[in-house]
């Protein structure tokens, strides 16, 4: 009877060992696990352009005809028969390009523009700018944009001041 | 042979890859959804930028060959991203395989995880960053 007993006493004692373990929680448990993991996101500051100067051919005659180029960095040419007057050398445009430090941009200009004396008008095209076509805001989230063209003077264009507007997008790329 | 018999190999999971929801413009706010695909949008007045993308997280679990098991993802409102002060709540979590999954003749899946981040109007800029669980179990 002593031997039944203590065979009995045994078994009792596995059993409660493994009801233990089955309790014992997820970290003994084989069957679940789990794994962390991070998640990032950047909320960047909006881009933004103003134009602080304006485009301008500056004064001229237009004889015959030909064209007046301003180029991004602001200098004067001409082609054909249009005498440059140095009483306005004009300028270029300039832009404010403002936004997230250091991001890059594409620049898009105008196929054409139109600029109007009355019932005159002369077409503004070929627009380029520096930098072109694509930008870098510096680490202040700043550039500036310049901006040139093409204007074609007709033969005995009519004389005037002639004016008009454009337009200069700017997009993080 | 049911799990509960005998298991084999216990079952683990390992993350290899953050979730990413990428560089975006907070506008008048919204929603930005990265895919367990890994494809990303943008709702209301978010702009995304193309550079920084966005990406699923990633995770690789393991165990008995062949075996099921479920996944569990965060409950919606359990999880944030933070810069400082100013926080995003992550929600919508979603997966692939969803809810369920089955380990190859190897004895191994990738799991890919996405979610939606909702963004505030004028969120303030900045780097935000949080983590999250995720639970698999055999079933």
């Amino acid at each position: 009877m002593k031997n039944d007993f203590r065979k009995h006493s045994i078994k009792m004692a596995v059993v409660i060992v493994a009801a233990i373990a089955l309790v014992a929680g997820l970290t003994v448990n084989s069957h679940a696990a789990s794994a962390g993991a991070n998640a990032t996101a950047t909320v960047i500051t909006p881009i933004a352009i103003s134009n602080t100067a304006d485009l301008a051919f500056g004064n001229f005659a237009a004889s015959t005809g030909g064209t007046v180029v301003i180029d991004a960095a602001g200098s004067r040419t001409k082609t054909g028969a249009v005498v440059l007057s140095a009483a306005n050398a004009g300028a270029a445009a300039s832009f404010d390009v403002t936004g997230q430090a250091d991001a890059t941009y594409a620049i898009s200009l105008p196929s054409s523009a139109t600029i109007t004396s009355g019932a005159n008008n002369m077409t503004v095209d070929t627009f380029t700018s520096s930098p072109s076509a694509t930008g870098t805001l510096s680490a202040g989230g700043a550039q500036t944009v310049s901006v040139g063209a093409t204007l074609t003077v007709a033969s005995a264009q009519a004389t005037g001041d002639y004016t008009g507007t454009f337009s200069v997008s700017v997009e993080y790329n | 042979m049911p799990p509960s018999a005998s298991c084999g190999a216990e079952i683990a999971v390992s993350n290899t890859q953050a979730l990413a929801f990428g560089n975006f413009v907070a506008g008048f706010g919204g929603a930005v959804t990265v895919s367990p695909q890994g494809v990303r949008s943008a709702s209301g007045g978010v702009i995304l930028l193309a550079s920084g993308s966005g990406a699923p997280a990633q995770f690789t679990v393991s165990g008995d060959p062949n075996f099921t098991y479920a996944v569990t993802l965060p409950a919606d409102g359990m999880v944030w991203l933070s810069s400082g002060v100013n926080t995003m709540g992550v929600n919508a979590f979603l997966s692939s395989p969803n809810q369920v999954g089955l380990l190859d003749p190897g004895g191994t899946q990738a799991v890919s995880v996405g979610a939606t981040l909702s963004v505030g109007s004028n969120q303030p800029t900045g780097a935000y960053s949080g983590s999250f669980q995720v639970i698999v179990e055999y079933n």
